[in-house]
């Protein structure tokens, strides 16, 4: 087996449930709609789909949850097939992982899909509590001290504010767009458009991250597949193709993350609560793309909580370390803007169903670039960056899309 | 001890048990690296800078700096209702590593970055954990 690098592969096809609060749905009925759909989108025979990759359920979990699909889809015999445990982080490394196994011709094409009921599934409200209580993070050393998610960003954005003058009104800056962009998308969970005072004058959830500043908890899921170019080309949909990704990954503990622990002597200092290992991610996705922070016409950025799609403007090199906060300010990242950001609304207005949350970006990533977003449409948008994170700013996927 | 922060208990497991033995007799002990000197935190079962098993559970000063400082409104699970607002706070101690715990005692919502703090054992049910207070900046 060798790969074939000069193998091009696209995206020949995406599908999504809707998404908000689905109640009665069961995660697997999720599932199944939003790969139905996109093997209906790509218009491909479903004995030519050899390898799948799923991202679990929170709510319905199962330790061999890919055969659980596998089996509800009627895909017996597959030569690349997992339950992938990388969370928010997972669609970039699956497109990743997918493109390996079609260059390798191990894999004719990949169906990556993801769903979940978070909202409804372990009952209203209760979403926190679940992924505090599943263990989310050290249940010996982070949980005993009444932390969460939003504590865990929070306590990042608190560091970022210290060193380099950040606002809360920055951070808020980013809910405000990512609203705006929501309101022009029915599909959106959330679409009253709000203000940087809205942002600040919601409930304070752990400081300086306020409601408005944090993701939503929704339910639903969404799906794509991943063939050669060449093969996709002769597929229904217009064909997306994987100019380049690159993925980093480094410490879910805080207290490792922020300390750099094993990093050798020399790299100390280099990665920290506020420096991530995206750039690790950026530097190898832009590489392999060929292309310049100025060729990207839109950005799906992973947005967690305000703080999390902040900070990767920086270490993505769209500006210095430190100036997050003035890059995000005056509708730059808003539709009309220098780089549209979030045109589906991301996960704080359009939806957050947990593990799923970041194939939402990927899928409109290819949206954009199909030019089929009507009031939203980035006008001749020909390549699209599109992030994924998961684990407190610790694990990163980065893809760069083309129009074909 | 009246109004003590709640907990949802940590289980220790064959490594940990020594740290949590060290805070039931009210002294914070890390394991140091014979080796390379690092100072390993969560416990480690070989030293994560230099690979060496050679490591010695050692106490330290108990004073530490705020790393970073949040205060949480809406509490993670049922069990931390009655304790909100709270400090969660990363504390980098002294001997180096970062640990995650809570700032306790006066004035703990107004704790900033770089306060120093030192550490005070409490006892919650069958655990002592380590949370810290202010003693300066």
């Amino acid at each position: 087996m060798s790969l074939r690098p000069n193998v091009e592969v696209a995206i020949a096809g995406v599908g999504e449930t809707a998404v908000g609060k689905l109640p009665g749905r069961h995660s697997t009925g999720l599932y199944v709609e939003a790969a139905r759909r996109a093997i209906e989108d790509a218009g491909i025979d479903k004995s030519e789909i050899d390898g799948l990759l799923t991202t679990a359920s929170v709510v319905d979990d199962n330790v061999r949850h890919h055969m659980v699909i596998s089996e509800h889809l009627g895909l017996f015999c597959k030569t690349l097939c997992d339950t992938l445990r990388t969370g928010g982080a997972a669609f970039g490394y699956a497109f990743q992982l997918a493109q390996w196994a079609v260059q390798s011709g191990r894999c004719r094409a990949v169906l990556v899909v993801a769903a979940d009921n978070l909202l409804t599934g372990p009952g209203l409200g209760q979403g926190v509590t679940a992924y505090t209580e599943l263990g989310a993070h050290s249940l010996e050393f982070e949980v005993p001290f009444g932390a969460h998610i939003p504590g865990f960003y929070a306590l990042v954005a608190q560091r970022h504010m210290h060193e380099y003058g950040t606002t809360p009104e920055q951070l808020a800056a980013i809910a405000v767009a990512c609203r705006k962009h929501a309101s022009l998308n029915p599909a959106a969970q959330k679409r009253q458009p709000i203000t940087v005072d809205d942002v600040l004058n919601s409930r304070m959830i752990s400081s300086p991250l306020h409601m408005l500043d944090c993701s939503l908890i929704s339910d639903g899921g969404g799906a794509f597949i991943v063939t050669t170019l060449e093969r996709a080309r002769e597929l229904r949909a217009r064909p997306i193709r994987l100019l380049g990704a690159g993925q980093a990954q480094s410490y879910y503990h805080m207290g490792h993350l922020a300390g750099g622990v094993g990093l050798p002597r020399d790299r100390k200092g280099e990665f920290n609560l506020t420096n991530t290992v995206q750039k690790v991610a950026a530097h190898d996705a832009f590489g392999e793309a060929g292309v310049t922070h100025d060729d990207i016409d839109v950005a799906e950025i992973y947005d967690s909580f305000t703080i999390t799609a902040l900070m990767q403007f920086e270490d993505l090199g769209f500006c210095k370390k430190g100036e997050g906060g003035a890059f995000v300010e005056g509708g730059r990242i808003e539709l009309g803007g220098a780089l549209p950001v979030n045109t589906h609304g991301g996960l704080l207005s359009y939806a957050h169903p947990g593990m799923p949350g970041g194939i939402f970006h990927l899928i409109e990533g290819v949206r954009q670039l199909r030019h089929e977003c009507g009031e939203r449409q980035v006008p001749n948008a020909e390549i699209a960056l599109v992030t994924n994170v998961s684990a407190v700013a610790s694990n990163h996927s980065v893809c760069i899309l083309g129009r074909d | 001890m009246a109004n003590v922060m709640p907990t949802i208990a940590p289980q220790p497991t064959e490594i940990s048990k020594p740290f949590w033995d060290g805070c039931r007799e009210r002294r914070l002990v890390m394991q140091k690296c014979e080796d390379c000197g690092n100072v390993a935190y969560y416990p480690a079962y070989m030293c994560p800078a230099c690979t060496s098993e050679n490591l010695t559970w050692t106490e330290l000063s108990g004073r530490g700096r705020v790393h970073s400082v949040t205060i949480v409104h809406r509490p993670a699970a049922p069990a931390f209702a009655s304790a909100v607002p709270y400090a969660v706070a990363l504390i980098e101690v002294e001997e180096g590593p970062i640990m995650m715990s809570n700032i306790v005692g006066p004035n703990a919502l107004e704790t900033k970055i770089d306060d120093v703090v030192e550490v005070v054992f409490e006892d919650v049910g069958e655990v002592t954990l380590p949370r810290f207070r202010r003693i300066g900046k």
